[in-house]
């Protein structure tokens, strides 16, 4: 199931984010919340809490806005195939919370990573009921071809993944991609450094990963759907807030 | 106390203060042009999740505090006098909220911050910022000598450096995307913008100050990107001395003013001995120079002097000869124990 499309420019005059805000007062729940409950830690926690990895390739991400699920940019991904887990289909829309409110304001939420056309992905997909990302944590690795011709994996950090066990992953020192975003060019590939070879020797090749990932699934198996839409019992401007316990 | 008071009257050298883009720290840019806020900002807490007294407060306060604390960087964030007591927070009301919530609430994360922004179209400046944390967080106060991944003290500093306009960044400072992250040592706070951090904050919102401040930690930042602790465990070694030791080391400059240091090792009986006024200095490295905004990490080795049988704590720590901003993260207690016996 994809998500719906909605207005993707909606003006924002003051007396409509009024109304908005109070229908969304009168009309939403906030105790059935049900994303993410545990923190990810290491990659253990991270397979506990995925359906499935794929790959795919980005192809002109756009954006989405919609009263409930709110600003959202809509990565979509083709020639889709699954490594691991329950996934068929040969594309998906990965909607993560952010983009444009209206035509004046944006919404960015610095935790979550940013995908880029044109680029091709290794995703853990949630197993959860999520609404923020559909992406495990930061799970989320651009596949780029290394020096010895094998595809390797770069994390949302910039930095090349050198090895993957049960504790964690190891990344290369610095990043092997030009790091800065600027938002008038927010789909754009980043670039590979200069020194992208010498930095990429020690990556880890994309092969090389799933076979550790194949044997941390023997620990921790994967388990449960993806569910290609943001969870529909919460609202994205509004987030409850928790007393301290007595 | 306010660190900048120290240095109202530092000289200002317009050439040190704009840090090149050399340093790692990151944020967005808008057709080139740096995003940040047009001017100082409030934020608002929400009594409901962080009431007055509580140590989440206290954790709040630290964030907004050691952001300020960071001398070179205008103090661009403030609380605001005023509270809200409700328990929804909006995002999109021109409000700056700071809540606790249930991790469930943020997708899992322990924390999270809604940025609202102008879109661009020559430049862009941030218009709101929402800050949450992770209600099972531990708030409280961070061991200098204590690997953890549930501080709620670290993520309202590090949450609060998105609020000001960094990004990410992997290196041994706080705006690193995940907890464990290095903690300055000394008896008193230890959770503190680190070098990158601070450069961040000083290329963002550059105030013309400078300042001297160096740190010992315990932890170190991996060739594999991992922030691990120095050393654990426990050495043992004989009362006459000879035996050779090799110690991890880290000292940062937090400051923007290169200086010229000295470092020291010493082991103590007792664990709060930051000064060494009751242990046995084992090693000495004098006049090491050391970059402005920079972590070192370094190992040294050399042999153990004669000392009298006992279990000791191992301290290292960093001298400067100028005035620091702040001193009493000079020196930390490693996370690993001497023991010394009679032979």
């Amino acid at each position: 199931m994809t998500y719906p499309l909605k207005a993707v420019v909606r003006r924002g005059a003051p007396l409509g984010w009024l109304l908005l805000t109070a229908t969304l007062v009168m009309s939403s729940s906030l105790g059935a919340w049900a994303d993410t409950v545990r923190p990810v830690e290491t990659p253990l926690d991270a397979l506990a809490n995925t359906a499935a990895i794929v790959e795919g390739t980005v192809k002109e991400s756009f954006y989405t806005f919609d009263s409930q699920a709110g600003p959202r940019t809509v990565a979509p991904l083709v020639d889709v195939t699954t490594d691991f887990g329950r996934f068929e289909g040969r594309t998906l829309e990965l909607a993560t919370l952010g983009g444009p409110i209206d035509e004046k304001q944006e919404l960015f939420v610095p935790e979550f990573p940013l995908l880029t056309d044109d680029t091709r992905y290794l995703v853990f997909l949630t197993n959860v009921d999520w609404f923020f990302s559909p992406v495990v944590d930061d799970y989320v690795f651009r596949l780029e071809k290394g020096p010895r011709g094998t595809d390797v994996l770069i994390a949302p950090s910039g930095h090349a993944v050198e090895g993957l066990t049960a504790d964690g992953l190891e990344f290369s020192d610095e990043p092997v991609v030009d790091q800065n975003v600027d938002v008038s060019r927010p789909n754009v590939k980043p670039r590979l450094v200069e020194n992208a070879d010498r930095l990429l020797a020690n990556a880890m090749s994309k092969d090389d990963f799933l076979a550790a990932v194949r044997t941390l699934l023997s620990t921790v198996p994967l388990q449960g759907e993806f569910r290609g839409s943001p969870a529909k019992d919460r609202v994205w401007n509004r987030i409850a807030a928790e007393a301290p316990p007595r | 106390m306010n660190r900048k008071n120290f240095f109202v009257g530092a000289a200002l050298v317009s050439g040190l203060l704009m840090a090149s883009q050399a340093h790692a720290f990151r944020f967005l840019t808008c057709n080139g042009n740096p995003i940040v806020w047009g001017g100082p900002f409030e934020m608002m807490q929400n009594t409901f999740s962080i009431p007055g007294g509580s140590t989440r407060q206290n954790a709040m306060k630290n964030a907004v505090d050691r952001w300020n604390g960071v001398i070179g960087m205008q103090d661009m964030v403030s609380m605001s006098v005023f509270g809200t007591t409700g328990n929804v927070i909006t995002t999109g009301d021109g409000q700056n909220d700071v809540a606790v919530t249930a991790r469930a609430n943020i997708g899992g994360k322990n924390g999270l911050t809604l940025m609202r922004r102008s879109l661009c179209v020559l430049s862009s400046s941030w218009g709101e910022a929402d800050v949450f944390v992770a209600s099972d967080l531990n708030f409280g106060h961070v061991n200098e000598d204590t690997l953890t991944s549930t501080s709620g003290r670290s993520t309202f500093l590090h949450e609060f450096g998105h609020a000001h306009g960094l990004l990410h960044q992997q290196r041994a400072n706080y705006m690193r995307a995940t907890q464990p992250r290095p903690v300055v040592g000394g008896p008193n706070e230890t959770v503190d913008p680190l070098p990158d951090d601070a450069a961040g904050g000083r290329f963002l919102y550059p105030s013309g100050f400078l300042e001297i401040n160096l740190f010992a930690s315990a932890f170190r930042r991996t060739s594999g990107d991992s922030i691990v602790l120095n050393q654990t465990g426990t050495q043992t070694f004989c009362s006459k001395g000879g035996g050779s030791i090799t110690l991890n080391a880290t000292i940062g400059n937090n400051g923007n003013v290169p200086q010229f240091r000295n470092e020291r090792w010493w082991v103590s009986t007792s664990n709060n001995d930051h000064d060494n006024s009751s242990g046995f200095q084992i090693f000495e490295q004098d006049d090491m120079f050391f970059d402005a905004e920079k972590t070192t990490q370094s190992t040294v080795t050399f042999k153990m002097p004669a000392l009298p049988a006992g279990t000791y704590f191992l301290y290292h720590g960093a001298d400067v000869l100028g005035t620091e901003s702040r001193k009493d993260d000079n020196a930390v207690r490693e996370a690993m124990k001497i023991n010394v016996i009679d032979c």
